[in-house]
This record gives structure tokens, C-alpha cells and sequence, in this order.
């Protein structure tokens, strides 16, 4: 039986008019360039067109109806009845993917098709891996939307409400691309080895697509209910972490794990559902010593911030890697540093959850943002312009000349933010005993 | 037949609920709610605005994650098996929406489908849920062209289109019109006279009346009661005699009215005095003819002997009494206590 979410999003997509609509104008518009091609002096790359084109309908257009999968069933009320379906979430996913762009996909194979013709028939090269390329950003775009929606849905961002994250994908997109344009004939240097730029490409835009469809699966996981174990959040941070290091042939791959791995913590902390009656579950299970529930029911931040320590504690071993980054002249570099920037982001997610914690725990991530802004930017300038040095070294510790120095003040802010938290704790869960 | 549905043709409790306990931030939605709902019968879920009737619903239904306690529907864990017990389920939300641009037979189509219905089997299933709906003329229109009323026949129409052996329904005939919902209560006694299990939460507790068998009343996130309900068409268990609520009416007071009731077995008296009397009177028809029988030649002045039925929204509300007496009664001890304990 075919997939009831993908034929579903058939029957939305496609009807009549729009079957014929889409061949048709794309044909007016190659057929009214081809005429003009031969009367203007240089001429008219169709095949360019055509990527345009496919770019319009399937990056941009595309993107936009991946995120409306998610956004619609929102704001017509529809989710919950899709929650208490009884398909899979990889049934659901894959319907969603492809059901709600199949509209897209068909105009986009027409350009693809236009693209391979005019190619070929201007003996151009990569003509199959470029179509493959583009049909894998397509598909990354749509499944990193897609992904961050499911994510994103239970926040009460406005902007995602009203789909803001399909234009996010898409400026996040423009942002990453200048690094993967190159000349046809360069060679990539990638873990020791050299790749030819085409095939390169389309292997990073197929390794980036798949990583992007099974953060959309493990997404709708967590929106049907399903609890998993949380490994995958960790695995992508470790596999991403890998391909970017693979660019120095692996030099530096334990810090660019921790930068991504404390990136990632950030990212998840600030987005992911982090209120007390989460907290509250957590506990209950450690508490009943269900450990598999503790784990199941775990965000995924924390997850990233234990990779983080892990990749702290391997480069305090290691005492080797350098920063894939220049210091500053003033600053001696000691591997105590990746252990003072993992107890900063301890500090900042307490200080997250002790806004989290509170009754108005909705503006947790500004009030966080605005604080930690202060405790590390105007303090440590107001002590520093009022001539107080030795009290600047008590709000930002990464000024400090002496590595131990700069670990004893990251680990005293740790300490203290932990004890706030515990506060906060202490104090909320007691006026819900209460009202219990 | 497959193993499930020989399991679940046999179980008793479609629902067990044990510990339940479910917060919001800064607010306990439901406290400790423990019981079991029978296999095959209706529960009108009833309570005010915010007594935790649509929260706890959607902890069963697995739409929300309880802080603590456990839900299993028909044997499976809800927490652990949402998809499995989706198969068997059937939910309305109170805010449920549409597909507007499909039409009746699609939406319809796509329920069955994504509820694991065969494919062979879902034309058939579409035609016999829009005759039980009144839907037959309907399905090739889409749904923004629907009113209201024909829009919740839709979406009901798509929580039973799979035949699931328990349905929740959160305020299924709001928005119907009295026809509509008088053919609805018709539905539902005939999908539980096909052996479903129902659990329907509404404000309108007169139409829940005409087809519960059970009431579960619910406060501040607490169980107030959960019982049976026995009115017209209940039958009693085996070997029971049927009790229900008579009421006497004297044509003038008669001092002796009290004395003569105490004396007699069958009877518990809830309320009386020298004109008129309440009583529950476990007997069948004969029974009460004897009883009158005896009164009357007693001497008293009988002038009716009547069935008082309890409807639920008597029952919910001396329920409710029951529950705020009991609370007086705690905080009069506590007040009591604390007022000893700072004497002494």
C-alpha cells in the first residue's frame, strides 16, 4: 500500500490545472529564452537557466512547502490526529519529505531535464553529478526545514509559527555555499587524500542531505511520542566533526569536535522544551531508578555537553592539539583551556535553566542571552575602564594570562550557577508539592 | 482473527490507570488518578472548566508525557507503545481540525489508511462510516464546503472509520444541532452495542445522559467518583435485584410515614418527612406493587409512588457536594488542630 502521508500530500499538491500549468510555462520560458539566445551576440547558457530555474522551484519554493508540512498541520489543527495515526515516524517522515515538495520535484525534474539536454548538447562535463548535487541540496534543504520545524514546534517562536524557518535554511544556505564554489578542475585535499571537485561535492551534499533526513526522522520521533535514546544528536556532532577536520587532514579534529560539540549544545539548549515539569519527569525516573526512562526522556543538549567534557578531558590528555584558531599574542595557550570553556558551558545551560525554572520560563532565552551578555562583556569592560583589572578577571575568565587562574574562575562560576539552579530548583518544586 | 483482537475480545478493563499524576509548569493538572474503565461501556467524563477532563484524555490517547504513574489500553503501555495502542484508538479532540481541501472521501480514506486499516478493506469502511454519519451524499465535497455541524460528523467519521475498540471524545457535539446530536447518541449506543469502549468528556451533561453507562467525575485534577450508572435500559449485574430511586408523596401528613418505611427491608430512605419520602428500593415491579400494597393498607394516604430518577447531573453535582462537604469537613479539622496545636 502506498505510504497514506505521501498520497495524502498527492492529493494537496497536485490537481489538474497544475499538472498541465508547471510543463507548460517552463516550456514557454525555454522555448522564448532559446529564441532570444540566437539573437542576442553571446548567446544564452540555457543550461544555466535551467539550474536557476530548478534552484527557484526546488531550493527556494521547495524549502518553503517542506516547511509548510509541518507549519499547516499546526495551524489547521490536523497534528494531533496525525500524532495518533499509526504510521512510523520513518512512514511519516518520508511522506512528508516528498509528499509536500512533489509538486516542486516535478517542476524541478523538467528543469533538470532541460539542463541535461542543453548540456549535452554544449558538450559541457559534469552533467550528472551537477544534477545529482543539486538533487541532493534540494533534498537537504527540505529535510533540514522539515527537521528543524519538528523541533522547533513546541517553542513559542513567532517565526516559526509563521514559517520562518524555510527563509532560515535558505539564508543559512547562501551563507555556506561560497566554500563548496570552486573551479571545475580543482582538487580537493580531504583527510590526506585528493578528490576531484565535482565528485567531492556531490559526496559532501549526499553525506550532508543524508544527515539532514535523519535529523528529520529522529525529530519526528520525539513529535509522535517515541521515545528514543540519545545517541544520534552526539553521532552527527562526531560525524560532522570528522568531515570538517578531514579539510586539515584531520589536525585540530578533538577541538573542532569540542567547538561543535559546545555549538550544538547551545544551539539545542536554546531551542529544545526545558521547562520544570521536564526537569520534574527527569528526576522522577532517576528517582524510581528507571534509568532507561531517565535516558529517554533526557532533551538533547545534554548529550552534547557530556560530549563536550569528553572531548575536553581527551585534549587535556592528548596535550598535544592546538586550536584550529589564532589566540591572541597575550594569551598562552594551555590545554586547561578546553576544560575552562566546558565549565562556561556548564554555566551558561544553569543559568538557562534557572530562567527556565521560573514562572516566566518562556523568556528564558533572552533573559539568558541578556545576562550572560553582561556577566561577560559590559562587567569585565566597567571593571577594566574603572581601572579594577583584578575584578574584570572575576567575570571573563578567558582574559587571564594563567591557565590555572582562568580554570579556578570558570569552575567558581560553575559552582555558583549550580547552586543558583539548585535555588530555583528547591524553590519551585516545593510550591508544586504545595499546590499538589 | 489475530491474537490482539482475541486478547482484547476477552480483557475486562479496556483502560487501567494507576498513579497518574501530570503537571504544567507551576500547576498539578492531575493528581494520583488511578482506576479502571470497563471494556464495552460508556464513560461520561464530567467536571468544571479545568478539572483536568481534556489533559487526562490526551495522557491516555499518548499526546502527553505524565510526570509520574502509568496508562495501559488493553493490555499496552501507553508510554511504550503509542503506535500500537493508535491502532486500536479513536480520538476527537476538542479542537480538532480538517483537511480543507480534501473531500469527504479522502479525509476519510486517509484516516483508515494511516490507522493501519488494509487497503482492500477501506472502500467498504468509508461507504459504512458515512451511512452511520449520514455522510453517503457528502463525500465527494470538500470539507471547507461543510457546516459545522457536517464538519464534526467528519472528524468523527475519521476517529472510528478503523472500527478502534475504545474512542475518546472531547465535547463531540459541540456545534451540532439537536437533531445531529440526537442521531449521535444513537451512534454511540450502537458502536458500543458492537462492543466499544467510550470515553466522552462534554458540558452538556442531559445528552451524555442518554447513552452512559458510567460517570467519572473529576475535580482540581482528583477523582471525585467513578461509578455506574443505572438508569433505563441498564440492566444489573447477575443475580442483583435493579435499584432505583422511588419517591412517596402522601396526600396529607402522616406521622407514621417513617416508622413504616424503617420497618421495611428492600428499602434505604435518603431523605423524608411526615408528607413525602425518597428512598433507593432494590426490587423489581411486583416488589413495589407489594410494598404500596402494604402502605396503603397501613392506612397511609398514598397518592403516588414513583421512579425519581437520579439523571448525571444530579449525580454529578452530589458528587461535587459530596466532595466540598468532605474538604469543609478536613480544612474544619485542620483549622480545629492547628488551633489546639497553638494552645497548647
Amino acid at each position: 500500500m502506498i505510504n497514506p502521508e505521501f498520497k495524502r500530500n498527492l492529493w494537496l499538491q497536485f490537481s489538474l490545472h497544475r499538472l498541465i500549468a508547471m510543463p507548460a510555462i517552463l516550456g514557454l520560458i525555454f522555448f522564448t529564452l532559446s529564441i532570444a539566445a540566437a539573437n542576442l551576440p553571446g548567446g544564452l547558457a540555457l543550461d544555466s537557466v535551467a539550474l536557476i530555474l530548478f534552484a527557484g522551484i526546488v531550493c527556494l519554493w521547495g524549502t518553503r512547502s517542506a516547511s509548510n508540512a509541518v507549519i499547516d498541520e499546526i495551524r489547521d489543527k490536523t497534528w494531533d490526529q496525525q500524532r495518533m495515526s499509526a504510521l512510523d515516524p520513518w512512514t511519516m517522515t518520508w511522506g512528508k519529505l516528498f509528499g509536500a515538495t512533489a509538486f516542486n520535484w516535478y517542476g524541478g525534474i523538467i528543469c533538470l531535464a532541460a539542463f541535461a539536454v542543453t548540456a549535452i548538447a554544449g558538450e559541457r562535463s559534469m552533467t550528472l553529478s551537477a544534477g545529482l548535487t543539486l538533487v541532493a541540496l534540494g533534498i537537504l534543504m527540505h529535510a533540514a526545514t522539515i527537521a528543524l520545524n519538528l523541533h522547533l514546534m513546541r517553542s513559542d517562536i513567532r517565526a516559526v509559527q509563521r514559517g520562518g524557518i524555510a527563509w532560515a535554511v535558505v539564508v543559512i544556505a547562501v551563507l555556506f555555499a561560497p566554500p563548496f564554489r570552486s573551479r571545475l578542475d580543482t582538487t580537493i585535499q580531504w583527510w590526506s587524500t585528493a578528490f576531484s571537485y565535482g565528485p567531492f561535492l556531490l559526496g559532501s551534499m549526499v553525506f550532508l542531505a543524508a544527515l539532514a533526513v535523519f535529523a528529520a526522522w529522529r525529530s519526528m520521533n520525539s513529535a509522535l511520542q517515541i521515545s528514543t535514546m540519545p545517541w544520534a544528536w552526539p553521532l552527527g556532532c562526531c560525524l560532522l566533526a570528522a568531515y570538517l577536520a578531514g579539510f586539515a587532514d584531520g589536525v585540530g579534529l578533538l577541538w573542532i569536535g569540542l567547538l561543535l560539540a559546545m555549538a550544538m549544545t547551545y544551539a539545542a539548549l536554546f531551542t529544545e522544551e526545558n521547562d520544570i515539569t521536564l526537569w520534574q519527569r527527569i528526576v522522577a525516573r532517576i528517582e524510581a531508578g528507571n534509568w532507561q526512562g531517565f535516558l529517554r526522556s533526557l532533551p538533547i543538549w545534554p548529550s552534547t555537553l557530556l560530549l563536550s567534557c569528553c572531548f575536553a578531558l581527551l585534549l587535556l590528555v592528548s596535550n598535544g592539539q592546538t586550536p584550529p584558531f589564532e589566540l591572541p599574542p597575550s594569551f598562552a595557550y594551555s590545554p586547561l583551556l578546553a576544560v575552562t570553556l566546558t565549565l562556561m558551558l556548564l554555566r551558561d545551560s544553569c543559568v538557562y535553566l534557572f530562567f527556565a525554572f521560573s514562572n516566566k520560563g518562556k523568556r528564558a532565552g533572552a533573559t539568558t542571552i541578556l545576562y550572560l551578555a553582561v556577566i561577560n562583556g559590559l562587567l569585565p569592560f566597567l571593571a577594566r575602564v574603572l581601572g579594577l583589572k583584578g575584578l574584570a578577571i572575576f567575570f571573563m575568565p578567558l582574559h587571564l594570562g594563567s591557565a590555572w587562574t582562568m580554570l579556578g574562575v570558570a569552575l567558581l562560576h560553575a559552582v555558583l550557577a549550580l547552586g543558583l539552579l539548585n535555588w530555583r530548583w528547591r524553590q519551585r518544586v516545593l510550591k508544586d508539592d504545595t499546590a499538589a | 482473527m489475530s491474537t490482539l483482537s482475541l486478547y482484547l475480545d476477552k480483557i475486562d478493563s479496556m483502560i487501567k490507570i494507576s498513579g497518574l499524576t501530570f503537571d504544567y509548569p507551576g500547576h498539578r493538572a492531575l493528581h494520583q488518578v488511578s482506576l479502571e474503565v470497563e471494556a464495552g461501556s460508556v464513560t461520561a467524563l464530567v467536571g468544571s472548566n479545568g478539572a483536568g477532563k481534556t489533559t487526562l484524555m490526551r495522557c491516555i490517547a499518548g499526546l502527553e508525557t505524565p510526570l509520574a504513574g502509568s496508562i495501559s489500553v488493553a493490555g499496552m503501555d501507553v508510554l511504550e507503545q503509542p503506535r500500537e495502542v493508535h491502532r486500536i484508538m479513536g480520538y476527537l479532540s476538542d479542537f480538532y481540525g480538517l483537511y480543507q481541501a480534501l473531500t469527504v472521501a479522502q479525509c476519510f480514506e486517509y484516516a483508515a489508511a494511516a490507522q493501519g486499516l488494509p487497503a482492500p478493506d477501506i472502500p467498504q469502511a468509508i461507504q459504512t462510516t458515512a451511512r452511520q454519519l449520514g455522510l453517503s451524499d457528502r463525500l465527494q465535497q470538500t470539507c471547507d464546503k461543510l457546516s459545522r455541524g457536517l464538519r464534526q460528523r467528519v472528524a468523527i467519521g475519521q476517529a472510528i472509520i478503523h472500527g478502534p475498540k475504545i474512542l475518546l471524545l472531547d465535547e463531540p457535539a459541540s456545534g451540532l444541532d439537536p437533531e445531529a446530536r440526537a442521531s449521535l447518541a444513537s451512534l454511540f449506543r450502537q458502536l458500543q452495542a458492537n462492543g466499544m469502549t467510550l470515553l466522552v468528556s462534554s458540558h452538556i451533561l442531559a445528552e451524555l445522559d442518554e447513552y452512559s453507562t458510567h460517570m467519572l467525575a473529576l475535580r482540581e485534577g482528583r477523582v471525585l467518583e467513578y461509578r455506574t450508572l443505572l438508569h433505563n435500559g441498564s440492566q444489573p449485574g447477575l443475580g442483583q435485584s435493579p435499584q432505583r430511586s422511588l419517591r412517596l408523596t402522601l396526600a396529607q401528613p402522616d406521622p407514621r410515614l417513617q416508622a413504616q418505611l424503617a420497618a421495611e427491608p428492600a428499602l434505604q430512605v435518603s431523605a423524608s418527612d411526615e408528607r413525602s419520602a425518597e428512598f433507593n428500593f432494590s426490587g423489581d415491579e411486583h416488589a413495589q406493587a407489594a410494598l404500596l400494597a402494604r402502605l396503603v393498607s397501613a392506612g397511609l394516604p398514598v397518592c403516588s409512588l414513583a421512579d425519581q430518577k437520579e439523571n448525571l447531573q444530579q449525580s454529578y453535582l452530589r458528587s461535587v457536594a459530596t466532595y466540598e462537604n468532605g474538604q469543609n469537613g478536613q480544612n474544619g479539622q485542620t483549622n480545629h488542630q492547628s488551633k489546639a496545636g497553638s494552645a497548647s
